[in-house]
């Protein structure tokens, strides 16, 4: 496939009078790591929203693979193969690490009523079971399987957050903040998971504050700052860029 | 016309009665986060209060309305400290069926005292005024004129006193509300003395219309919580204005359908409201999801 | 002695019926977490669509089909599910609150319409003269017995199906949902599609099983189904525990043995209703006190679902 992933036009979402997202523009190339940095309130997690389908736009059009998905429901959105995390760390609560795991790699034909009367689920079962058991391991999270989300300390859960969705197996994820939250130790496993999955041809987008880690796995960075992009670059283009100093790093570092 | 007319009092006179008793389920469920099934119980105690008050007291019917109010009022503040409190952290399940343990335990204990016969308060406000296209009973004008100065009082109470202003805060934010240092103790209390007066009162205007029996709670919750919802759970002025447009459509209906399917016409209205404005017909308020 | 005999194989006959009924409101709210206060209404439907389609002796309503039995179990829970249906799709469109209160008002109109269309369902006379399965193999004594087997035989096809149902992809996917919608949807799942079809399911259940409860009972009027049988279901399942397995059956099971038991005690008069009364008292009671004190219930979901991933 040619050209943007990604297109995201003129987006703008207002919230009673205020512009969270202010005429966004924003293109992706598929199989890149593309970071969304930018302070508290800056509009990065209402544009994941319009993205996904959680929040309609008040203006714009978001294309992903050449069709317009704008106002689309956020289970057609992520059908589509366009998944994305949330900020706080959630999930099923009252099932296992494995189980989470399990939702988001079952697909619909062996999930529904029919597929349970029946139990046609059966065959499809070990081969979903068997992607988990790999994704838990490369997270260091298999021994804790049968372990209740609600039990799981906060960063924890956001691990098995990011390992439930890329069981759905997404054409592009959209982190939301991954690694807040996350011991230090495991951020590296994270790293490293999300440039493997990226070697797999997936597409990420992510947001995160945490600078050392954005910076250190992104391809390309745009800036935001009260709803608009301000930057855009590679990271060391960025971190140079005497704006995003002064508005951004000035401000959080 | 003439029919029409009559039709009108009937549902101004139903619709005022379903107004104050709506709004306090709306007022604890703005507060404390729950629906309290046990609220058309209290209101069923109300009017046994006011009935015996009235027939074996011989009281004059304004006290005896008065005093019920007080009663139930201090009834529901005594049940919110023993039965709903400790399990406020429980969450809303927790709390909702408590209150559907708490209201069959009220329902059980009504029966056990009052019995399960019907009566009717032995009153006078049954004397039909000639008013030229219309009657109406001294009765109903009455309950149709305490209402609005009721409402009027409760919309006072909430805009200009110190009290006030904590309860609507605590209804629109009850996180914020908390961390602001508001008293949430005496809000809470508050909050259910007015909610279970007003529903005292309501039970003895519902009395004096029709009859008193124990039943009526189970009755009346249902066309309580159609209310409710129709004005958005949220909005207090909300739910008293579908209050009285849930009794004008009911009592208007019998002019078309037989009365007794006035439940049913509530239900209707509901459902309607409910496939029109998902969000209830007067408010736009943002919904708590989780 | 055989009377007390009899009295308690009534009461197990009873508790066996509130279990099944406790089962499928486990499905529909313990796991889907669509809290339904109207379960008694779509018994209601259930009942009498299966009363009117199959009687035969009552010749004075407008609708006397006669059919046979099995056509008349199998519209009565078509009619639970189209019911169902019906309040479904507008009620579910919004969470929550919304969807509890509709159920109990359908509850209410749906026994509101059956004293009223007393030319359909005989109004508050009902039918009290129909045949039952089976009443050539068992007379009298004998046949509370066949009840009582026949009753907990659909017991144990109940929990077989609610076991396959639950440790299905489907069972996990609603116990997933139910806490936490946002995220099933960013997963591609159609939550509410989910939703509708399992209250459906619920109906159809709910329509299947009201037959039992008509020939427990015998007579088939609206005091029937008031929301007592509903409020006695969630009081079971709540004791139980709710979203388990086998919590529903337990909570039956105690609940009516405890509340039936005041029954033992006879009355008359104004004691009758001071008796009858009590049962709503305790009741109440043991609503609030499982409530504050346990509210997982006896058995809890945990358990019932520990150790899905042993196989490998």
């Amino acid at each position: 496939m040619t050209g943007p992933i990604l297109e995201v036009n003129r987006v703008t979402k207002v919230f009673g009078g205020v512009g969270a997202v202010r005429g966004v523009d924003m293109s992706i190339e598929p199989g890149s790591i593309t970071a969304v940095i930018g302070p508290n309130g800056a509009g990065k997690t209402s544009l994941f929203n319009v993205v996904t389908g959680f929040e309609q736009p008040t203006e714009g059009t978001v294309r992903f693979q050449g069709e317009d998905v704008t106002g689309l429901e956020p289970w057609r959105v992520s059908q589509r193969g366009l998944i994305r995390t949330f900020q706080t760390p959630t999930g099923f609560p009252a099932l296992s690490v494995w189980e989470n795991l399990m939702v988001g790699g079952t697909e619909d034909r062996y999930e529904g009523l029919w597929a349970a009367l029946r139990g046609t689920w059966r065959s499809d079962e070990n081969a979903t079971h068997q992607r988990a058991r790999r994704v838990l391991s490369d997270l260091g999270l298999w021994d804790l399987r049968d372990t209740l989300l609600a039990d799981l300390p906060p960063g924890d859960v956001k691990l098995v957050d990011f390992a439930r969705q890329l069981m759905a197996r997404p054409v592009m994820v959209l982190l939301d903040e991954p690694a807040s939250g996350v011991d230090p130790g495991s951020i590296d496993r994270l790293a490293t998971l999300i440039r493997q999955v990226r070697d797999d041809g997936m597409t990420v987008l992510v947001i995160d504050h945490n600078i050392g880690f954005v910076l250190g796995i992104a391809d390309r960075v745009h800036v935001m700052s009260l709803g608009r992009i301000i930057a855009s670059g590679t990271p060391e283009e960025v971190v140079l860029d005497p704006v995003v100093i002064e508005v951004y790093l000035g401000r959080s570092a | 016309m003439i029919d029409d007319m009559q039709n009108i009092i009937f549902g101004l006179v139903t619709g005022s009665i379903l107004a104050i008793a709506s709004v306090g389920l709306s007022m604890i469920r703005q507060t404390e986060g729950f629906i309290n099934i046990a609220h058309g119980q209290l209101l069923t105690l109300g009017a046994f209060l006011g009935y015996t008050f009235v027939s074996a007291l011989d009281m004059n019917i304004f006290l005896a309305g008065l005093l019920s109010m007080l009663l139930v009022g201090i009834v529901g503040v005594v049940l919110a400290v023993i039965v709903f409190r400790p399990v406020a952290r429980s969450g809303p399940l927790a709390q909702l069926f408590t209150s559907i343990g708490l209201a069959y335990l009220l329902f059980g204990v009504m029966r056990v005292i009052f019995g399960a016969n019907v009566t009717f308060f032995p009153t006078s406000f049954g004397t039909r005024l000639d008013l030229g296209p219309v009657n109406v009973t001294v009765g109903e004008i009455l309950i149709v004129v305490t209402a609005a100065a009721v409402v009027a009082a409760l919309a006072l109470f909430l805009s200009q006193t110190r009290l006030g202003t904590w309860i609507r805060a605590t209804a629109s934010n009850p996180e914020l509300a908390r961390l602001r240092g508001i008293p949430v103790n005496r809000v809470s209390h508050a909050v259910w003395f007015v909610a279970s007066a007003l529903a005292g009162l309501a039970g003895v205007m519902v009395g004096l219309i029709g009859n008193v029996h124990s039943e009526l709670g189970w009755t009346q919750t249902l066309i309580i919580l159609a209310a409710a919802v129709l004005g958005g759970l949220g909005s207090i002025y909300g739910v008293l204005a579908s209050g009285l447009l849930l009794g004008l459509a009911m009592d208007l209906s019998a002019l078309v359908i037989p009365t007794s399917y006035r439940t049913v016409v509530a239900f209707g209205v509901l459902i309607l409201g409910l496939l029109l404005r998902p969000q209830g017909l007067f408010v736009s308020a943002g919904r708590r999801e989780a | 002695m055989s009377g007390v005999l009899l009295f308690f194989v009534g009461v197990i006959t009873l508790a066996g019926i509130y279990a099944i009924l406790a089962m499928i409101l486990n499905l529909e709210a313990g796991w889907a977490g669509m809290w339904d206060l109207g379960l008694a209404g779509l018994v209601a439907v259930g009942g009498y669509v299966f009363i009117i389609t199959t009687q035969q002796t009552h010749e004075d309503v407008i609708l006397t089909p006669h059919w046979p039995m099995w056509a008349g179990i199998l519209a009565g829970s078509v009619a639970g599910g189209l019911a169902a249906l019906i309040i479904g799709v507008p009620s579910l469109r919004v969470r929550g609150e919304y969807f509890l209160i509709t159920t109990l008002a359908f509850a209410e109109v749906i026994r509101q319409l059956s004293i009223n269309l007393g030319s359909v369902t005989r109004g508050t006379v009902g039918f009290n003269q129909f045949s039952r399965p089976f009443e050539s193999w068992a007379t009298g004594a004998g046949y509370r017995w066949l009840l009582l087997a026949l009753v907990w035989l659909v017991v144990v096809v109940v929990y077989l199906l609610m076991r396959r149902l639950g440790y299905s992809p489907y069972g996990r996917l609603l116990r997933g949902f139910r806490d936490n919608d946002p995220v099933a949807r960013s997963l591609g799942k159609h939550t509410n599609r989910h939703r509708i079809q399992t209250f459906v399911l619920a109906g159809l259940l709910y329509g299947a099983v009201a037959p039992l409860y008509v020939w427990f009972i015998r007579t088939v009027t609206p005091s029937l189904f008031t929301s007592e049988v509903t409020f006695v279901t969630w009081t079971a399942l709540v004791i139980g525990g709710i979203a388990s397995l086998r919590g529903p059956v337990i909570g039956a099971l105690i609940l009516l043995l405890v509340t039936e038991a005041a029954s033992l005690v006879q009355g008359s008069g104004e004691m009758a209703v001071v008796l009858a009364s009590v049962r709503f008292i305790v009741l109440g009671i043991v609503l609030i006190l499982v409530m504050r004190f346990r509210p997982e219930g006896l058995t809890n979901e945990r358990d019932a679902f520990a150790g899905a991933s042993g196989k490998g």
